[in-house]
């Protein structure tokens, strides 16, 4: 097991790093939002398509 | 559209839903996880006084049931971002095969479409990865 200083050390690095994964998992999401919107648009352009 | 067409879309569509699902839940649990790290000078001292705070502290109980939380997490999005990606590899074969069959083509915009639909999430894919594999620092 760590030491209690050691671990208190880890806590505020894991603090910053959780902030800045929210940040970044946050924009990705907007992202992936964004790219599934388009799912839709292929949607309604391959009405007439056919698998073949 | 045809069937195969519907399919590959529609499990396109429902796995982005659910990554978007645990993506959301997990970015709700870093703020967790940023709070609990953040308590950590207010139990130092308690904490110092038991070599078996993990387990014994509230706080340490607490702390272990959010780091397994936090590993939970981080596997169910990491499964979910490869269902993604590989959904999306079979609509690109799919699209491939398309383009070389005799008469690929109803519409002209029905090319372009998809391939800025799949160019769309080649980015996205990555930065999950990526994330998933920093996340790993605090989740594993």
């Amino acid at each position: 097991m760590a030491s209690i200083e050691e671990e208190g050390k880890k806590a505020a690095a894991a603090a910053k790093v959780s902030e800045a994964l929210a940040a970044k998992l946050q924009k990705a999401s907007m992202a992936l939002k964004k790219a599934s919107a388009s799912v839709d648009k292929t949607k309604k352009e391959w009405s007439a398509e056919s698998d073949e | 559209m045809g069937k195969k067409t519907d399919a590959l879309l529609k499990s396109v569509s429902d796995k982005s839903d659910a990554c978007l699902r645990t993506a959301g839940a997990l970015i709700n649990h870093f703020g967790e996880w940023k709070k609990i790290q953040d308590e950590w000078d207010k139990w130092e001292d308690e904490l110092a006084r038991d070599l078996k705070w993990e387990t014994n502290h509230p706080y340490g109980k607490r702390r272990i049931a959010a780091w397994q939380k936090g590993i939970d997490l981080r596997v169910k999005l990491k499964g979910e971002v490869n269902d993604l990606n590989k959904v999306l590899g079979e609509f690109r074969a799919f699209l491939a095969k398309k383009e070389k069959s005799k008469n690929p083509f109803k519409s002209k915009t029905s090319l372009p479409g998809a391939k800025a639909m799949l160019k769309s999430y080649e980015p996205v894919v990555s930065e999950f990865d990526q994330i998933l594999s920093m996340s790993g620092k605090l989740f594993r």
